[in-house]
């Protein structure tokens, strides 16, 4: 077991390595000077001077990046110079938001997605399952931007029933600025239902077909208590793979509904990061969403090694040399 | 015999669904500038945000543009990035995969600079390859093959794990196959299907990234017309021109439908395997 969570802490070190090298690489990609570049166009040139100097931009590029990264690793990701302020800094105020709308947008795409796809299992062939399997579609073939912009339209303009854009902060509304996140957290939630619903169908098929299901069966348990104790106990692994990498992608497309619902959360400070080219915050942003990539995964992963001790057996038997 | 036969018909319809829903704007893309009613660029300050019917059927945008012509070179945009971006994906990812495959000692270091690539979120990476590149349709193309080349590469490293293995490709080997001949008689032909079916789904998702890099502002420059582009540039205009946003957006829809439904039935139909798992 602990040398299980050894390797998969050095995989997740040699990851975190490689975007490191992608976060660093941006900047030295971009057209221009890096030093101006980070500045922006309003930096003097005696400014422009003491950064390239302080990032050692004369100095071949792995040597900057050893520079570079050593900073990153003592929590130092630059200034933002639009805010004129640690990046660290900007990034934290922006968090509330973004850590509410996508912990919304997750519980929407569960529960769109788990019930959906347990009851086209159920049903295989029906048409419930046909049913399901076209909301999938849907969800997967649905710009989330759009959906978005039609919900406003239709439940916030039309309807008034919901906020159409901005945020209430938490501390002065309290359950009422939850309201402004339900129209963003469908908007965002519904594509990603889409994956999670195939999953859980075709995870809770394999299941349905086994021994001890029908087993329980045959022996007068409740239908619902064999497909849930039973059944979606057991078909939870890939379930819970599949909404592991939901996280992940819910904290890209966050910067568009957030754009869409003028959410002042990380996902909009992205884009108007891009516009005003303010690397460092793009860079710590990136870095900040594949740490929490990385750790999600390897959270997801121990638990199953913990729940499941099969897994623990596969894993060590492919971890011997071929 | 008689179900598998419904099945089989069935797998037929979902190909034959996505195929005309994808064809419409394939077709409508390709001829734009004989079948769009108007000039892409001509613009009309009188006639702003007309209402759909009349002259121009789906209305006119926030600058008096015939919102059809609108959508129609949008179409040919997107379809245009998204078969590049399937090109150079596809391309990329094949070599990285089959060198990861092939040569052991460059196996961990394509394979770890994919994990890091699929580490972000598709958008996420693309905005911020956009943020270096600058804003053009190029760039675009760029920045979302490199998004979905470690899809791909993925994919056919796996395969080639599991060919090389295979008796008749050990077997060719030692009667003196090249490394390079069993790549490409054994390894590619048969990494096809599911070659064929991820292409599909990389297809779609990118005519979905482009909207939205577009849409948000860091893709194609706003005078392009591009589906992403026209619904950001009608949404201001929401309340009182609804039809400038919701057009395009069905336009994105179907079109994407149609692919992913092609997608499904080709997975269907040419790898049995996988129709359960995803």
């Amino acid at each position: 077991m602990l040398t299980y969570i050894f390797r998969r802490l050095m995989q997740l070190v040699i990851v975190l390595a490689v975007v490191g090298v992608i976060a660093f690489l941006l900047i030295h990609l971009a057209p221009g000077d890096p030093a101006s570049v980070m500045l922006g166009s309003n930096a003097t040139q005696d400014q422009v001077d003491r950064l390239r100097q302080q990032l050692a931009l004369d100095q071949p590029l792995p040597v900057q990046f050893v520079a570079w990264s050593s900073r990153v690793l003592q929590g130092d990701l630059g200034i933002s110079h639009f805010a004129q302020k640690p990046v660290l800094q900007v990034l934290a105020q922006r968090a509330e938001p973004t850590l509410i709308l996508t912990s919304m947008s997750i519980l929407v795409a569960i529960l769109i997605g788990v019930p959906t796809g347990v009851v086209a299992a159920i049903r295989r062939g029906g048409g419930l399952d046909q049913a399901a399997l076209g909301l999938a579609l849907l969800g997967a073939s649905v710009p989330s931007f759009w959906l978005g912009l039609s919900l406003i339209l239709f439940f916030a303009v039309r309807l008034g029933w919901f906020p159409s854009s901005g945020i209430l902060p938490l501390a002065s509304g309290g359950f009422e600025s939850l309201r402004y996140y339900v129209l963003p957290a469908l908007a965002l939630g519904f594509p990603n239902s889409a994956l999670i619903t195939r999953i859980t169908r075709s995870s809770m098929l394999d299941v349905l077909n086994q021994d001890y299901v029908r087993t329980a069966e045959s022996k007068g348990v409740s239908p619902f208590r064999v497909i849930i104790r039973h059944a979606l106990r057991n078909a939870l692994v890939p379930i819970v793979t599949i909404i592991g990498l939901t996280i992940a992608s819910l904290m890209g497309g966050a910067v568009v509904t957030e754009t869409v619902f003028s959410i002042p959360g990380v996902g909009r400070l992205v884009v108007q990061s891009v516009l005003r080219r303010d690397y460092p915050v793009i860079q710590a942003a990136i870095l900040l969403v594949a740490t929490i990539y990385v750790l999600v995964n390897l959270a997801v992963d121990l638990l199953y090694v913990w729940v499941d001790p099969r897994i623990r057996v596969v894993e060590q038997r492919e971890a011997r040399p071929a | 015999m008689k179900q598998r036969l419904l099945r089989r018909l069935k797998r037929g319809r979902l190909i034959l669904i996505g195929v005309l829903l994808t064809i419409v704007p394939l077709v409508a893309g390709l001829l734009a500038p004989w079948v769009a009613p108007d000039a892409p660029d001509r613009l009309d300050p009188m006639l702003r945000l007309v209402a759909p019917g009349g002259p121009h059927i789906f209305g006119t945008d926030e600058l008096g543009r015939d919102l059809l012509t609108q959508v129609i070179y949008g179409a040919r945009l997107s379809l245009l990035i998204g078969s590049l971006v399937v090109i150079i994906s596809t391309v990329l990812g094949t070599i990285f995969g089959l060198m990861a495959g092939y040569l052991r000692n460059l196996d961990a270091l394509i394979m770890r600079t994919m994990d890091g690539l699929l580490a972000l979120p598709d958008l996420l990476l693309g905005i911020a390859l956009m943020a270096s590149l600058g804003p053009n349709v190029a760039n675009v193309v760029l920045a979302l093959g490199v998004v979905y080349t470690p899809r791909i590469a993925r994919l056919v490293r796996g395969s080639v794990l599991v060919v090389r293995e295979l008796e008749y490709v050990q077997a060719a080997q030692a009667l003196g196959a090249t490394a390079g001949r069993s790549m490409f008689r054994h390894v590619l032909p048969s990494s096809m299907s599911p070659l064929i079916v991820q292409a599909t789904f990389v297809f779609a998702f990118s005519i979905l990234s482009e909207a939205a890099l577009s849409f948000l502002g860091v893709g194609v420059p706003p005078t392009i017309p591009s589906w992403g582009n026209i619904l950001a540039g009608g949404r201001q205009f929401m309340v009182e021109a609804p039809w400038v946003t919701m057009i395009p957006g069905l336009a994105i829809v179907i079109t994407v439908l149609g692919i992913n439904l092609l997608g499904d039935g080709l997975r269907d139909a040419l790898d049995p395997r996988l129709r359960r798992l995803v």
